[in-house]
């Protein structure tokens, strides 16, 4: 496999390796492998060989959260020869893409939209709680705590939460929330399942669909691979996905860790409090260190006013 | 006219599923002509109707391939056999007597993980018809399986 490298994943890289270096215990945090999620976690189980790339799941999204018009209409295949590895923006919070494959009868197709995790990364790592995991599964967002910092975006295994960039005053992020407003709360499917013709998006309780999805195994073994993408990924995800190809052929990553990325991120929050009361002492200190040492040679009165004269004075410009 | 009598066949079907009557087929093939052509046209304000020429797949596949059964003879299909041997079901061939036109119904929801131990994989009409047709014309290599080779859209 080729190795990709772009920002995010260095970024996630070295945030995770610092934070493991530094905190992970030999042999500890194993309590988090217990939680499989809310008994009335609802999910989708998204079946590959069933897939045929209408795009009707894209083109009810779009409709049921009022999202802008796509630049290629929804009903025009070419999508799939013009742009590859298309992945969810701020315009489409789900997207399909083609995976040709020499192992099927037919291209595959894949939908792409939030996972809506048991235990997700983007909720753990956000410091001011702008996410929400209802008991119905969804992880829901809420735009008027969001302070921009995008932490959410590194966090996320699957890179799933978008940024709206179009104004700088009110960051917002966007990604699916299972419909959760308009539907799941109501007992109902999100509007993509609801507009899937070939059924290959199945909604129910997580827990049901593991086990339809074992029982598709068993009754078509040649149809399907020995695995249910979500069942563990990053702790186990309320989206769950059989396929006729080995998964890494349908553009899954396979990297992404099979115990919660809580797991990670709760080491990394600890730190928050340390960040938030040493931190500022501390940059504190080596910026006054530098001041000082630019005037040291200067006049000869009080260092220490006028270097807190200086700070106050640039308080006043901002 | 041929569509018309076509349409009281498929109301007929359905009333009758509707209403839990099983149509009876007595003596099977014998009472009831299949159709020639069946009309799909309940989304006639975004498409054409979808013409399904029944006749013409008549020649490609067995009854059962499509219908799992034919009236008064027990089900093709494993998965459902053990239960439906027998019984008034088997009299009935319309699609919509297993599978719901509303998938899912919030009644269908709510019993979710319940009761529906059996049936909790059983497609809607609607999956069951995209189901059918486009994997069989996938795997044959012949018959549309792209959206408006069935659903023309108005131009
Ligand atoms: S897939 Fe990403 S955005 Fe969605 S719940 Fe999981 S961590 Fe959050
Ligand atoms: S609506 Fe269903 S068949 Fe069509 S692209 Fe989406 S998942 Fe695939």
């Amino acid at each position: 496999m080729k190795l990709k490298m772009n920002r995010r994943s260095v970024l996630k890289t070295l945030v995770s390796s610092a934070v493991s270096a530094a905190f992970l215990r030999p042999g500890g945090n194993a309590s988090a492998h217990d939680f499989s999620g809310y008994e009335t976690n609802r999910g989708v189980l998204v079946d590959l060989s069933r897939c045929i790339g209408c795009r009707s799941c894209e083109a009810a999204c779009n409709r049921e959260q009022g999202l802008p018009a796509p630049h290629i209409a929804f009903d025009d295949q070419s999508v799939f020869e013009q742009e590859h590895s298309r992945r969810p923006d701020q315009n489409a919070y789900t997207v399909v893409n083609k995976y040709d494959s020499l192992l099927w009868e037919h291209p595959l197709f894949r939908k792409i939209q939030c996972n809506h995790c048991l235990e997700p990364a983007c909720l753990t790592a956000c410091f001011v709680n702008a996410y929400t995991k209802t008991p119905e599964g969804a992880v829901v967002y809420n735009a008027d705590v969001c302070v921009g910092c995008r932490t959410c975006m590194i966090a996320c295994p699957f890179s799933i939460p978008a940024f709206r960039y179009d104004s700088a005053f009110s960051p917002r992020i966007m990604k699916c929330i299972f419909c959760y407003d308009t539907r799941l709360s109501k007992g109902r499917p999100p509007a993509c399942v609801e507009a899937c013709p070939m059924e290959a998006l199945t909604f129910g309780n997580r827990q049901e669909l593991l086990s339809i999805a074992r029982k598709r195994m068993r009754r078509e073994p040649h149809r399907y691979v020995d695995y249910i993408y979500g069942e563990h990924e990053a702790g186990g995800t309320s989206w769950l996905y059989i396929s006729p190809v080995p998964f890494a052929k349908a553009g899954f990553d396979m990297e992404v860790p099979k115990q919660p990325i809580l797991n990670f991120v709760k080491d990394f929050l600890a730190m928050v409090p340390m960040v938030l009361t040493i931190w500022p002492g501390l940059f504190a200190g080596i910026f006054l260190l530098c001041r000082r040492r630019g005037s040291v040679a200067g006049t000869g009165e009080s260092q220490e006013s006028k270097i807190s004269g200086e700070i106050i004075d640039e308080s006043h410009g901002e | 006219m041929q569509h018309s009598n076509l349409r009281g066949y498929i109301i007929l079907l359905g009333a009758a599923g509707v209403l839990g009557f099983p149509v009876v087929f007595q003596s099977a093939a014998a009472a009831v002509q299949p159709p020639k052509e069946v009309r799909i046209d309940i989304l006639e304000d975004r498409y054409g109707p979808v013409l399904f020429d029944h006749e013409l797949h008549d020649g490609y596949a067995s009854c059962v391939e499509c219908h799992h059964h034919v009236a008064g003879a027990p089900p093709s299909d494993p998965v459902c056999l053990p239960c439906h041997k027998e019984g008034r079901d088997l009299a009935e061939i319309g699609c919509r007597r297993c599978h719901a036109v509303d998938r899912y119904a919030a009644i269908d929801t709510d019993k979710a993980g319940r009761t529906m131990v059996y049936h909790d994989d059983t497609p809607g009409l609607i999956g069951a018809y995209h189901l059918n047709c486009i994997s069989c014309h996938q795997v044959i290599g012949t018959g549309p399986t792209g959206c408006e080779a069935c659903h023309e859209k108005h131009r």
